[in-house]
């Protein structure tokens, strides 16, 4: 068993992994990164429409600043989100879009004059600015009052990854591929590193570090149908929760996109949607006007998927031999757009379908997308309880997302979190203090335990088949913890999902290869998903409100008196069955935007006592400062700017400062 | 604000070593020489089908490039002439296209693996090309040592003694579609490898193939003509 | 997925071979299955993998044809499995790993490690033009048809298909394939990066690079992603002579 020191180590190469090693390596700290598969097949790279910046190049985004994507995001979120660290994300948007510009990303661009485009099923010519031509476009997205979704194509992410990937391979950063952290390494509070098992040899090494930074993704895994890659798994959050001392912000959080393709769960892009694509049901009827007539098809997904299934529930879904699902109508784009701008959607449904979006729908159902909750941190990305240990990207609750994410607000916060999170990361190894003293004889504790843990499964005599535990836990999760959920269900899923936990202890493996092993990987992860999948489930229960993306039938309405606040998970004890949940709560008194309608979707909700009174100051502050520009204003009703890294702060500038 | 610090760059700037030409030079010899051979061929085929005019024809043809036309009188060392520099050209062409083959038992198994394992139409086709390039060394030598010993013997009644008396009909009718078929798969190859005339491979193959193919007729008819003229003056 | 015909019964025939298990010896092991609707090698393979035969190693991660993952040798050719219909292949299926990669175990290769020392040795990103980047700034303008090009042939998954299936990789081991050609193709194309043909002559001026390729181009046949390489790699060989010759 190896031991390899590091200054940071990065347990993800997707796009918020690869970002803070950049950062870190330029901050002059020796980073690796390790990864399940090669960095740019991390699943960042199936990122199809967009990053949101709030650049307001193209017309439609014209007016567009941090503050309107600061509203967007705050109220997409249903209010759940920490808000400086919004105002962090918005402010860092502009510059990541522009510093992968610089870094090669062919973001589609704006071409001057006029163009036809689709809105709201109507053909509309609008007219792009002299000033514009040449600098980065923006497309529509769910839930944002301008465009603001930058694009390339639609292969953003992969664009994205690319650029970034090169950079770390330009910044000589290693990755050691096919590794997989098992456990993370902690004394007294201060995380060290990881056990790390080579997936091809088997063999356990011991990472030990000065800064351990967890970038390993989402989980959509633990549901049937998703648009999730197989390794989105949520092993990162797992480990973290594994440690009993690192929390778990909002795993309740699941969102739900509403247009995977039917039934394999890939994903077409929202762009679809942004570009003027429709929802159609079995009468070829355009329904979402009648749920949404502000928003449409362009409420958030949360709200979206919820109204999809509600009219598949009413009977109107197309039938099909795998079950009901509703129309994607693309058609009316026309060829050229599809072909350029929806190159992936195209392939997708050629290869997948064997559908031709030029001239037919494609049949979509809502799917398991997005994991708002993860590793709890604080506006520097580290996590409050374990020192030392950082995380950013899907697998953080940062907590830009609140409730519900927007589409194209996932990718932007992978870079930006890597921008800013990075930077602390290189404070941090700058400190002396944060020097590594861990005695060897701690890490090979680790190594050993873990070793045992596998020796376990090789070599034991379980009988349980790790398959069919995994298979029940998505159906579980899937039937009741989805997208409408109920008390009674989710009490019998949390009973369901502890009784599959207590049986993975006992599962046993066919083919006891020490080596690479797909068996054995499915076997070690299974237990760790169950554990997350019960912070999923037994959050949904507690949570007895809807909110965002959460909605419980049984509830219905979002509840700020009693649920303003975050859900946390630990797990105290191996041998417990079910995490202990705290809450932490969030201060309407210091909001920038107090609680209130998001503009779509349910209008009624319980106030927080506190509200009115927040509301009442925040009007008053801007009576006061109405001559003031909107810096100003913003500054006075809540400074942030203390909070970014030093060479990370500053204005973004626009073509209307310009002129 | 200072965004992020140049890292990568200066990699490029800094590597100035001298740089060696000679891959370049090799890989475009490698095509000119080849282009060169090719519109001999077709210069070369297109006249022997003089005989197809005539016996005298034939024979104007071949007094031309002994500069009778020029020098008042035949100089058939001039024909030994040419004939060794297109000897020199196919040296050349042939040693440069050497270096593309397998070097190696290891390499030969494995492009022969791949071949069979493949199914690629242009794949296989580079091998005819490199199987009909290895024939042509033993299909020429005869050919062009003749026209270089025996410069004088080229018209149309030697010739057609030759054909039919010597059986260089049987050396002929193999040459002949082997070399059509390596300088089709190379001027294929070609195009495609320069990306010139700017043609997809499914517009440019019935071109090659069109070409090639009339050339064949062509050559098969020419030879069929001399020994016709053969065996009529061996009655 | 609407065909209503009575379903086949699948054989597939899969090389085996793990490396790192001592006395493991390459064979070709045969499993049936019977075809369902819709489904494809990554449907195939993870049921033959939970119900018959737990060992079997092989690779995916989107599933959806865009990460490029589950390169692999589909009856003799290479192709994306996760995006390979079973019922546009015939009742025998023949699946082998991509060959010039490192095996890693039956059909898993290590196309990550071949793709970092390509990226390392063709110094694949934009090397930028001196001077610090001012983020706070507007970028660059940049035509919108350039941006389109270059994303075009940025759409390279590097899956490993092209070199798979190029016979100048199968006998040389140091060529760059069409891999590394169109990445070059694609900085060359991009006016930010500083860097000039006769840099790029330096990479790929030689045997192992572009004068390496002998245009069988069954890279461009099997590109999963449908990258022009074929008019690249001749765009490329036509400049990078030019510097050459010059
Ligand atoms: C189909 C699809 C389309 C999307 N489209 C958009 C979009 O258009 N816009 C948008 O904003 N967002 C989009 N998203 C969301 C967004 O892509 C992701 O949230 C984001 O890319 C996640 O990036 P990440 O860096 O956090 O993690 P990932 O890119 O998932 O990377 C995780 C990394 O962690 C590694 N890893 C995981 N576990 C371990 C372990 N135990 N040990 C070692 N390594 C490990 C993996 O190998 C991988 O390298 C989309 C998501 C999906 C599924």
């Amino acid at each position: 068993m190896r031991i390899i020191y590091t200054d940071v180590l990065v347990i993800g190469g997707g796009l918020a992994g690869l970002r803070m090693a950049i950062a870190a390596r330029r901050r002059g700290h020796e980073a690796i990164i390790l990864s399940l598969v090669p960095a740019k097949r991390s699943h960042s790279k199936a990122a199809q429409g967009g990053m949101q910046a709030s650049l307001g190049n193209v017309i439609k985004g014209q007016g567009d600043s941090e503050d309107v994507h600061f509203e967007d995001t705050v109220r997409g979120g249903d209010w759940g989100a920490d808000q400086e660290v919004v105002r962090m994300f918005v402010n860092t948007a502009p510059k990541a879009v522009r510093e992968l510009a610089a870094w090669g990303v062919p973001w589609s661009r704006v071409r001057k004059g006029d163009r036809e485009v689709i809105i709201n099923g109507q053909k509309v010519t609008i007219t792009e600015r002299d000033a514009a031509h040449g600098l980065v476009a923006q497309r529509d997205f769910g839930g944002t009052k301008k465009w603001r979704t930058c694009y390339v194509a639609d292969g953003t992410g992969h664009a994205m990854i690319t650029a970034i990937a090169d950079q770390a391979i330009a910044a000589s950063i290693p990755v050691h591929e096919h590794n997989e952290a098992l456990a993370l390494i902690h004394d007294s509070g201060r995380c060290y590193g990881a056990v790390v098992r080579d997936l091809v040899s088997g063999e356990l090494t011991a990472y030990v570090a000065k800064a351990t930074a967890l970038a390993t993704g989402g989980a959509g895994r633990l549901y049937r149908v998703t648009t999730n890659a197989v390794i989105c798994e949520g092993i990162g959050q797992a480990i973290a929760l594994e440690t009993g001392v690192a929390t778990l912000g909002n795993m309740e959080a699941v969102q739900f996109h509403p247009t995977g393709i039917f039934p394999a769960g890939i994903l077409v892009t929202e762009g679809c949607r942004g570009d003027g694509g429709l929802l159609r049901d079995a009468d070829g009827h355009r329904f979402m006007p009648d749920y949404e007539p502000e928003k449409r098809e362009l409420a958030s997904r949360d709200v979206v998927s919820r109204r999809m299934e509600e009219h598949i529930a009413r009977g109107k879904g197309a039938k099909s031999r795998f079950g009901d699902h509703l129309w994607l109508d693309i058609t009316l784009l026309g060829e050229h757009h599809i072909r350029h701008n929806l190159r992936e959607v195209y392939e997708i449904c050629h290869y997948f379908l064997g559908v031709d979006p030029v001239k037919e729908w494609i049949p979509v159902r809502a799917a398991q997308h997005y994991t708002m909750g993860g590793v709890r941190t604080g506006p520097t990305g580290e996590s409050p309880n374990l020192k030392g240990l950082f995380a950013a990207g899907e697998a953080a609750c940062w907590d830009m997302h609140g409730f519900n994410r927007l589409g194209g607000n996932s990718v932007a916060e992978t870079v930006v979190a890597g921008m800013i999170v990075g930077e602390f990361i290189g404070d941090f190894c700058d400190r002396p203090e944060n020097d590594i003293n861990i005695p060897t004889a701690v890490v090979h504790d680790y190594l050993e335990r873990e070793q045992a843990r596998l020796s376990a499964l090789l070599t034991g005599r379980g009988t349980e088949d790790a398959v069919a535990l995994r298979v029940a836990m998505q159906e579980i999760m899937t039937a009741k913890v989805g997208i409408f959920r109920r008390g009674k269900d989710l009490e019998q899923a949390v009973d369901e999902l502890q009784q599959l936990l207590v049986r993975s202890r006992d599962i046993g493996v066919r083919y006891r290869a020490a080596g690479a092993n797909p068996e054995l990987v499915t076997a070690y992860r299974t237990q760790r998903m169950l554990k997350l999948a019960l912070t999923v489930a037994y959050g949904a229960l507690a949570r007895s409100e809807s909110r965002g993306a959460h909605y419980r039938e049984d509830f219905p309405r979002r509840n700020d008196a009693e649920w303003l606040k975050r859900t946390l998970a630990s797990w105290s004890n191996e041998s417990d069955t079910l995490p202990t949940l705290t809450y932490e709560a969030l201060d309407v008194r210091r909001m920038e935007l107090p609680p209130g309608w998001r503009g779509y979707g349910a209008r009624d909700h319980i106030h927080h006592p506190d509200t009115a009174t927040r509301e009442k100051e925040v009007e008053a502050l801007k009576a006061k400062l109405a001559s003031s520009d909107r810096f100003a204003v913003q500054q006075a009703l809540m400074p942030y700017e203390q909070l970014l890294p030093p060479r990370l702060r500053g204005r973004n500038e626009r073509i209307d400062d310009r002129s | 604000m200072k965004g992020s610090d140049q890292l990568a760059d200066v990699a490029a700037a800094t590597r100035r070593a001298p740089r060696d030409r000679l891959p370049a030079l090799l890989d475009v010899v490698q095509s000119i020489s080849g282009l060169a051979l090719v519109m001999f061929l077709g210069m070369h085929l297109l006249l022997d089908a003089a005989i197809l005019i005539g016996p005298s024809a034939a024979d104007a043809v071949a007094r031309a490039f002994e500069g009778q036309y020029l020098f008042g009188t035949a100089h058939p060392w001039i024909v030994s002439l040419a004939a060794l520099a297109l000897l020199t050209l196919i040296v050349v062409h042939a040693v440069l296209a050497l270096r593309k083959l397998p070097h190696s038992t290891r390499e030969y198994v494995a492009f022969r693996h791949h071949l069979r394992g493949i199914n690629h139409g242009d794949t296989r086709l580079w091998w005819w090309q490199v199987v009909t390039g290895m024939a042509l060394f033993f299909l020429i030598a005869p050919h062009l040592y003749i026209v270089i010993t025996q410069p004088e013997t080229i018209g149309a009644s030697a010739s057609a003694h030759r054909v039919v008396a010597e059986r260089a009909w049987v050396l002929y009718a193999i040459l002949l579609p082997v070399v059509l078929l390596h300088a089709a798969a190379g001027t294929y190859r070609m195009v495609v490898k320069w990306g010139w005339p700017k043609l997809s491979r499914v517009r440019l193959r019935p071109w090659v193939w069109g070409i090639a193919g009339a050339y064949c007729v062509l050559g098969l008819a020419a030879l069929v003509a001399y020994t016709i003229l053969g065996l009529r003056l061996t009655e | 997925m609407t065909d209503q015909t009575a379903h086949r019964k699948l054989s597939f025939r899969i090389l085996r071979y793990n490396p790192q298990e001592n006395g493991s010896t390459p064979r070709l092991q045969r499993y049936e299955l019977e075809e369902a609707d819709g489904m494809t090698l990554f449907i195939a393979l993870n049921e033959i993998r939970e119900q018959q035969d737990p060992s079997l190693q092989f690779d995916f991660v989107c599933r959806a044809g865009i990460c490029g993952s589950c390169g692999m040798m589909i009856n003799g050719r290479p192709g994306l499995a996760c995006r390979t219909l079973t019922r546009n292949l015939p009742p025998e299926i023949t699946l082998a790993p991509l060959p010039i990669f490192e095996l890693i175990g039956d059909l898993s290769v290590n196309t990550g490690r071949w793709m970092r020392d390509l990226g390392e040795r063709l110094e694949t990103w934009v090397h930028m033009k001196a001077g610090e980047l001012d983020l706070g700034h507007i970028e660059e303008t940049m035509d919108p048809d350039l941006a389109e090009q270059i994303y075009l042939l940025d759409r390279c998954i590097e899956c490993g298909c092209c070199v798979a299936a190029c016979g100048t990789a199968r006998m040389r081991e140091d060529f760059v394939g069409a891999v590394g050609l169109s990445k070059i193709a694609r900085f060359r194309l991009d006016p930010r990066d500083a860097r000039t043909d006769a840099d790029y002559y330096e990479l790929i001026g030689d045997d192992d690079g572009v004068f390496g390729c002998m245009s069988l181009l069954a890279c461009h046949d099997v590109c999963p992603k449908n990258l022009p390489l074929k008019t690249q790699i001749a765009f490329l060989r036509r400049k990078i002579a030019a510097v050459g010759i010059k």
